[in-house]
């Protein structure tokens, strides 16, 4: 089924923009921050309701609420998970700068994660946003906690291979999730081939995930949208923490600058078995590898309605080899790193207007060496290759509630992307020397968006447009995104909802992988490569069970994807021709375009408060690809489709000494390409003189892409928490079981030749067994 | 409070203990993978001038059945008809000595620019059917030999070859050398002299004309080594090149059959299946023509 391009834009922006239309109304507008009272930090997603009006909005990214209410008395009610509900009586006659300070539970983190219900629905279908305390008590493998593989447990998003923090969500790849920390985006996310992902629990203030429905304040790519805010750092006192666990150690130190005015924070992670096991491995084979991070993010309070805010992440990987064998030694090396930096001013101007203005840079590298030597005659084989994306981009968001019911954003992004795609150094006796540097290529994406949420009687509506611009040397593209979200509240607990959103993506991921490797490269959408774009329609049923204080909800969607990207078959990673390194072969070459078309039904039970919180999430859901030059045209499962999805992740806390967390997660198996059959193959001789044919290769037929399913997949993670109140801070010693009954989950699949028979086995590697952790942390 | 903990701790150890000595084995696990039907594999070359047609049909081997891909399955009792646009159906009979379906070409004769179908009955198949045109070749074929440099035992040649190809026709072809000569040895008896035949570039590649301007280059150049000694030398006498016209569908496979040897074990590559134009099997039912060129040694 094609979706039929909406051509009703002219109508969208007469509803974002026509106050008249949508029967606004005069009334005073309250505003301000959000903070927590003891850090000063500023509290994204707290829920602010009008008791009067049973209306209410959430603070955004930045903490800033503002709600336009009728001129008189009313109680507004500001909640969050994990701080004591504030209930404010105000008489208003005019315009309000409220700031709200609300107080952190006792033993926040540790007990218990509680919050007030909020008592008023937004508009935002296929929206999750992950209390930051539940998604560090998920268990995880070596006890490294993730808020990516958090991520991949709710419904609609799947992980990659075992262990991966890609995210595929509702059939799309992994390059199709815009990631974004405190504005900068994030080209990988991963450290250690995905095993880790590169947020630190400790920076994170808070996640936001968007599948479906998009705000038109979003783009730029296809699946979904990841909104990740650093913390900002204690404005009062210092604080630190620190922690040791089996393969890593990590800090965070945070403090006032100048008290009440300003602060910084500082948190950064290093691994240290490159330290620990490389010495004792033999000279003649060693392997090393480490990574690190670092965040760091200052605010200054320049005055009451502006603040300044300076963040930046660096982090590297690396992998390093060496092998030496009697007449040859091989050294060689693997690493990637990313480096991010945003500035923002976020003001408050005359008439209740909240704006952030940020610049960002953000850079990608990645790059493989490979050094042989033939030690008798000393010659050398050295292959260097590299590539990366660097991006200069400038923002300005725009928050505005002029009337009752109404919340306006607009705003505007020019992103200037820099691409490497490749830059490679060969030197051999056969090709001499070749350095070969694929031209940098500039693009510039751009878009100007508006939104208007608003509410009328039982019904929300948030209607968006957003028109993307697309520049490169060579074209410039247009396109304009509509985003519709409208809901009915059918009860005080209950709402349905429906959404349909546009979105382009104009740059692509060359990968084969569902983790990072050098091969990965990033592309401008050029003339030949068009830029992706997508459509969803989603529908949604919201209910809150208030006995259980816990939230369903049921959602179903749609999508199709054009101009998605595939290799072709027998296509070069690299795009390196080993023998003939100058062969020019074009990444167009090697790459085929075509539709994938995805639809699910997506159920979770969440239940944020009470000893007992976690979530229970089932997804069913299926995806296609079509590519004409791919399996002779026909559809074949994606990737990651996997048809069932279930998780389930608890928390308790026994008291305020000790807490157990567990997850369950099962998902059917994934197709992967692999051949079915092999046969002798024959080849003409007639050219060489002679009649007929002799037999030549032995090849492998793969009947199609994607043609064979692997086995489900099924693990169990326990977390046990033992905390203990010293007078200096808390000590904690996690201990956590990853996989608690040891199912032997495929990592991969490889076909393999005894040496003996000549016969060919598939084999299926398990990665991670039972994997026991401890983590020492302590807080000061 | 502190039963609870010790009790705690005494249960984490045990599951730990129990399972850590089962999850240090069995990570790697053989899987069958003997259970999807074999599809049936063809091979044909037609060319002009071929005396003997033959016809490979076989079952392909299960990956994981245990199977040795060199060990041939042929189905014998498959019924193999070719005909052309304008000769009659002929059945091949199987030949047991060569494991092929084989006849005389004396019955069906191949000519350039015909069209011939291929159809292969078997009582638990599908039917197995293709066709395949016998591209035409043409005497626009030129070679230009220069050599480059001689050693007291090597020679360096350098070759350009160029065809003036159809325009706006998409042409293939592999261009092959030989170079003939004579082996000198003084032996007790007195002299003596053995033809050979030396393959300058058997490898040269698989060459479309993308760009189908009507010229296609193709070139290269090779040092040749002999080791003259003081007891043998060589002489060469000619230098003989052929070309290769493949009809399309016949150069993507072999092309592909070059791809999926330069992936095999090669993580840089995306996994490439052979190309195959058989319905209802795979393989290939190919067909090309040959032109050569002579050059001898007084014209280099």
């Amino acid at each position: 089924m094609r979706i039929k391009f909406i051509n009703h834009h002219w109508l969208i922006l007469f509803l974002i923009l026509n106050p008249t239309l949508t029967l606004a109304q005069g009334g005073v507008t309250v505003q301000g921050y959000v903070r927590d009272s003891l850090s000063r930090e500023t509290l994204p997603g707290v829920h602010v309701l009008s008791i009067e009006t049973q209306t209410g909005t959430i603070t955004n990214n930045y903490g800033f609420y503002s709600i336009t209410l009728p001129p008189e008395s009313t109680q507004l009610v500001f909640s969050y998970v994990g701080y004591g509900t504030k209930h404010l009586y105000l008489y208003m006659s005019k315009n309000l700068r409220l700031d709200v300070d609300l107080q952190p539970k006792v033993d926040l983190e540790i007990v218990t994660v509680s919050a007030e219900r909020p008592q008023f629905e937004t508009p935002a279908l296929g929206a999750i946003r992950l209390p930051i305390i539940q998604a560090k008590a998920v268990p995880a493998v070596f006890g490294e906690k993730d808020v990516m593989k958090a991520l991949q447990l709710l419904p609609g998003v799947q992980g990659g291979n075992e262990g991966t923090s890609g995210l595929f969500v509702r059939g799309g790849g992994h390059d199709q999730n815009l990631i974004i920390l405190d504005d900068a985006i994030v080209y990988n996310v991963n450290h250690l081939f995905g095993f880790f992902s590169l947020f630190n629990g400790n920076a994170i203030k808070d996640v936001g995930l968007y599948k479906g429905g998009f705000p038109a304040r979003y783009g730029g790519r296809l699946s979904s949208i990841v909104d990740i805010t650093m913390r900002e750092g204690n404005m009062n006192k210092y604080e630190g923490e620190a922690g040791i666990g089996l393969i890593s150690s990590r800090f965070s130190f945070e403090g006032p600058i100048v008290k009440e005015k300003a602060s910084f924070l500082l948190s950064g992670r290093r691994t240290y078995l490159d330290r620990l096991i490389t010495p004792f491995m033999p000279d003649e084979e060693k392997i090393g590898y480490f990574f690190y991070d670092l965040n760091a993010k200052m605010n200054y309070v320049l005055n009451e309605n502006n603040r300044f805010f300076l963040s930046g992440f660096f982090g590297k990987d690396k992998l390093s080899t060496s092998y030496i064998e009697p007449y040859e030694k091989t050294v060689g090396g693997l690493n990637w790193h990313n480096a991010l930096l945003s500035a923002r001013l976020s003001s408050i101007l005359p008439k209740g207007l909240f704006v952030n203005n940020t610049l960002v840079f953000s850079q990608y590298r990645t790059g493989y060496l490979l050094r042989q030597i033939d030690i008798p005659s000393s010659q050398e084989y050295y292959f260097n290759y590299q590539t990366g994306i660097r991006d200069y981009s400038l923002k300005s968001d725009f928050f505005f509630n002029p009337w009752p019911f109404h919340t306006f954003r607009f705003g505007g992004v020019a992103i200037a992307h820099e691409f490497q795609p490749r830059l490679f150094e060969i030197r051999n006796e056969l090709v001499g020397q070749y350095r070969g540097e694929e031209e940098k290529q500039w693009s510039v994406e751009s878009a100007l968006y508006a939104e208007n949420e608003f509410t009328r009687n039982q019904w929300m509506y948030n209607i968006g447009f957003r028109l993307s611009f697309y520049n490169t040397l060579k074209q410039s593209r247009f396109k304009p995104e509509p985003r519709i979200t409208i809901g009915y509240l059918y009860s005080p607990l209950g709402s349905v909802k429906a959404s349909y959103s546009e979105m382009n993506q104009h740059i692509h991921l060359l990968s084969n992988t569902g983790g990072s490797l050098p091969t990965d490269i990033w592309l401008p959408a050029g003339p030949s490569l068009l830029s992706q774009s997508s459509k969803q329609f989603s529908l949604g049923w919201n209910r809150r069970l208030e006995r259980f204080d816990a939230e369903l909800t049921l959602e179903g969607y749609f999508k199709q994807s054009d101009n998605i990207l595939t290799y072709r078959d027998g296509a070069h990673f690299f795009f390196i021709d080993d023998q003939n390194p100058s062969a020019d072969i074009n990444w167009e070459d090697n790459v085929s375009q075509g539709i994938s078309e995805a639809f699910g039904i997506e159920f979770l039970i969440h239940k944020k408060k009470g000893k007992l919180n976690g979530w229970f999430a089932y997804t069913w859901s299926e995806a296609f690809f079509s590519f004409n030059e791919i399996n002779n045209g026909e559809n074949y499962p994606a990737n990651f489709d996997r048809r069932h999805n279930l998780s389930l992740t608890l928390s308790y806390s026994f008291s305020s000494a000790f807490q157990v967390s567990t997850s369950w997660v099962f998902m059917s198996g994934h197709p992967i390409t692999l051949p079915l059959h092999t046969s002798q193959t024959f080849r003409p001789i007639g050219f060489l003189g002679d009649q007929g044919m002799e037999p030549g290769f032995i090849v492998d037929y793969y009947t199609q892409r994607n043609n064979y399913l692997t086995e489900n997949y099924h693990r169990l993670d326990l977390s046990f928490r033992f905390i203990k109140n010293k007078r200096f801070g808390d000590r904690v010693w996690e201990v956590g079981v990853y996989n608690a009954y040891n199912r032997m989950n495929p990592f991969s699949y490889n076909l393999i030749t005894d040496r003996n028979t000549g016969q060919r086995k598939l084999r299926k590697t398990t990665l991670f067994p039972l994997i026991p952790s401890v983590t020492y942390l302590f807080k000061f | 409070m502190a039963k609870r903990k010790n009790f705690v701790s005494l249960i984490l150890l045990v599951c730990t203990l129990g399972f850590l000595s089962s999850a240090c084995s069995g990570l790697i696990e053989d899987i069958d993978l003997s259970f999807a039907e074999p599809p049936i594999v063809v091979h044909c070359y037609l060319f002009p001038g071929m005396q003997v047609i033959e016809i490979s049909v076989e079952y392909a081997h299960n990956i994981g059945g245990g199977a040795i891909p060199s060990n041939r399955i042929p189905v014998e009792d498959a019924l193999v008809k070719l005909w052309s646009e304008i000769h009659e159906p002929i059945l091949i009979p199987y030949d047991e000595t060569k494991m092929l379906f084989s006849s005389s070409a004396e019955e069906l004769t191949i000519i350039e620019g015909l069209e011939y179908y291929l159809l292969i009955e078997h009582h638990q198949h599908h039917s197995i059917s293709a066709k395949v045109r016998i591209p035409e070749s043409h005497n626009e074929f030129f070679v230009e030999v220069s050599e480059l440099e001689t050693k007291t035992d090597s020679r360096i040649f350098s070759f350009v070859a160029w065809v003036q190809d159809k325009p706006q026709e998409k042409n293939f072809y592999q261009f092959f050398g030989f170079l003939d000569g004579v082996r000198i040895c003084e032996i007790e008896q007195g002299i003596e002299e053995v033809e050979f035949s030396y393959s300058i570039f058997d490898f040269n590649p698989l060459t479309p004309d993308e760009n189908r301007d009507g010229l296609t280059i193709l070139f290269t150049s090779r040092e040749l080594e002999f080791f003259n000694s003081h007891i043998c030398h060589y002489r060469i006498d000619s230098l003989r090149f052929s070309l290769a016209f493949f009809e399309e569908s016949t150069f993507f496979y072999l092309k592909s059959i070059e791809d999926f040897m330069d992936a095999t074990d090669n993580p840089f590559l995306f996994p490439q299946t052979p190309y195959s134009n058989i319905t209802n099997g795979v393989g290939i039912f190919g067909a090309y023509s040959m032109k050569e060129k002579v050059i001898y040694a007084d014209e280099f």
